[in-house]
């Protein structure tokens, strides 16, 4: 571990410095007549620079930044790409809807970018002040661009429900940091992990990472701690929802992950549990709600709130400093979800929302293509072979029955099962029902590029599993 | 004599406070966000302790950075209310029903 200068602190954090300036000269850029045309183009490359220079100095050796409050390590580099990569895809995709909506603004893109800035700074965050702010960057940006749709009497209704759930999540995530500090004396992650505790302190330890656990599944939408996702997803703009579904997800993973890393806490037992009574609990809710959706949002939520039940068991199973198989199930949700959440964003065009899953009857026939690229997706996140999906889930499945429980695994594959029926029926509304919309969106050949990329590499990434999970493996272990 | 545990107890008392003022509450968004204060006083209070008696100056830094976010917080908080009240001429929690499966 190299502790760097702040010079060269700064050179290693350029990506971040860039994004932050490029942020504020699009919320200038937004404000004058001449100039708020190119809002999107700027945002876009301010974005591809970052990502550029961020790829151009990768870390061999991990170093710590800024009197040891920033990490880099191959790890948050290796996540912030794959965090890079799903955002380009979100904006490019995003341009008709946000000019259907009217909300194409210098300030949507600012703040978008922030959220971006604050989930980066959640992922190297090495101090917990600088989490705290990361933390608070990217969801106090969030709050905003949910209600940014002020005709809109739904966003505004989502907005104070994300708002009053994530703040209560970040004060439960506080309250644990308190305890944390009291116990151990100090702010930097890396030292609290690897902190010796006494026997009598053991207790308190175990309730603040308890706390913290509660406020990270609080964000994952994990089931007990589920009820804003639904809402937050169907009536915030498409776009951020589209956000909120991978990136912070994201973040948090690496957040666990930076707090469970090299620590005797998850062998405790009860620490243990608790994860993986979240896990299945949120599995087994997240299916049986999903099925009785009609509107497609909304059923793409509880599949999330199941999916981060996985995620949990992930973690769960990440015994012996083992995260791959957690990681590698975070990367797999967040790039399919990505997907499916762009493909309807494509597809609502300025006379017709997409909200309901009726609207999906004879789709085929409007476009194959498109109704291909959105089975290929579906069929991930329901976790069929030929996708990456099911790989994850496999492996998620694995760890379990190496643990010795059989029963849990019996009951995840159960409900994997049932968890079926709602994405088949997508899938045959779409094939094999009449009655196509006409009003439905299915022009742009740039779109549609952008919109292939990522099931083509599901698919890619199934044939050819070990170029992603050999290094995911090799960073994470 | 007041000790530590005093101090520790009424900062845990006051998070509660604040949990139960937010599910209880089923009337005004304004007393949300009172309770959301809330509970980000009790996290401080936690933070002031613990930095008294282990004669670090950390925690204490820690807790500026918390009360500027709460006001952030707050005034953000401020603004979705103002925009809901502009659609619904009121700010009571039962009329948040729009979204629903």
């Amino acid at each position: 571990m190299i502790i760097e200068n702040t010079i060269t602190s700064l050179l290693n954090f350029i990506p971040e410095i860039i994004l932050f300036i490029m942020s504020m000269v699009i919320l200038l850029a937004g404000l004058f007549k001449f100039s708020s045309k190119y809002v999107f183009h700027l945002a876009v490359l301010s974005v591809i620079v970052a990502f550029i220079v961020s790829l151009q100095n990768q870390t061999i050796t991990s170093s710590l930044l800024f009197n040891n409050s920033i990490i880099k390590t191959n790890v948050t580099d290796f996540f912030k790409h794959i965090c890079y990569f799903i955002f380009l895809v979100q904006i490019l995709i995003s341009r008709n809807y946000l000019k259907d909506k009217k909300i194409i603004t210098g300030e949507f893109y600012s703040l978008l970018i922030f959220a971006l800035l604050g989930c980066f700074i959640i992922i190297s965050s090495n101090n917990l002040i600088v989490l705290f702010l990361g933390i608070e960057l990217s969801s106090l940006s969030l709050y905003s661009l949910i209600a940014l749709n002020r005709s809109s009497i739904l966003s505004s209704e989502a907005a104070i429900k994300y708002f009053v759930l994530s703040t209560i999540a970040s004060g439960i995530i506080l309250f644990g940091f308190s305890y944390l500090y009291g116990i151990t004396g100090t702010l930097s992650i890396s030292d609290i992990s690897k902190y010796l505790i006494s026997y009598d302190e053991s207790n308190l330890y175990l309730f603040s990472y308890v706390l913290i656990f509660i406020g990270v599944a609080f964000k994952f939408a994990v089931a007990p701690f589920h009820m804003w996702l639904p809402d937050v997803y169907e009536g915030s703009p498409l776009p951020i929802t589209n956000f909120i579904a991978s990136i912070p997800k994201i973040a948090f993973f690496v957040l666990t992950y930076r707090f469970l890393e090299d620590n005797p806490i998850i062998n405790n037992d009860n620490f243990s549990k608790l994860l993986l009574l979240l896990g299945i609990f949120s599995i087994l809710v997240g299916n049986l709600f999903a099925l009785a959706q009609k509107k497609i949002m909304r059923m793409l939520a509880y599949s999330g709130v199941a999916n981060a039940g996985f995620i949990f068991l992930g973690i769960f199973s990440a015994i012996n400093n083992n995260f791959s198989i957690a990681a590698f199930y975070v990367i797999s949700y967040a790039v399919t979800i990505v997907s499916a959440i762009s493909i309807v964003t494509f597809i609502s065009s300025k006379k017709f929302d997409l909200i309901y899953i009726n609207d999906f009857k004879g789709f085929s026939s409007r476009s194959g293509y498109v109704s291909i690229l959105l089975m290929i997706t579906l069929l991930s996140t329901a976790g069929i072979p030929l996708t990456i999906g099911f790989y994850a889930k496999y492996l998620v499945l694995d760890a379990l029955v190496d643990r010795g429980l059989i029963l849990a695994a019996v009951v995840v594959v159960l409900m994997t099962v049932i968890g079926l029926y709602y994405y088949l029926r997508v899938i045959w509304f779409m094939f094999f029902e009449s009655g196509s919309n006409s009003l439905i969106n299915v022009r742009g050949n740039f779109s549609l590029f952008i919109l292939s990329l990522i099931p083509a590499s599901i698919i890619l990434v199934f044939l050819f599993p070990d170029s992603i999970f050999k290094y995911v493996f090799e960073i994470l272990t | 004599m007041i000790t530590m545990s005093h101090y520790l107890t009424f900062s845990a008392l006051l998070f509660c406070i604040s949990i139960a003022g937010i599910f209880i509450n089923r009337k005004n968004i304004l007393l949300l966000l009172m309770s959301i204060e809330l509970m980000l006083l009790s996290v401080n209070t936690n933070f002031i302790v613990f930095s008294h008696y282990s004669n670090d100056i950390t925690g204490q830094v820690f807790v500026f950075f918390i009360l500027a976010v709460a006001a952030a917080e707050s005034a953000i908080g401020l603004a979705i209310i103002v925009s809901l009240f502009r659609k619904r001429n009121s700010i009571e929690i039962n009329l948040i029903n729009k979204l629903k499966g």
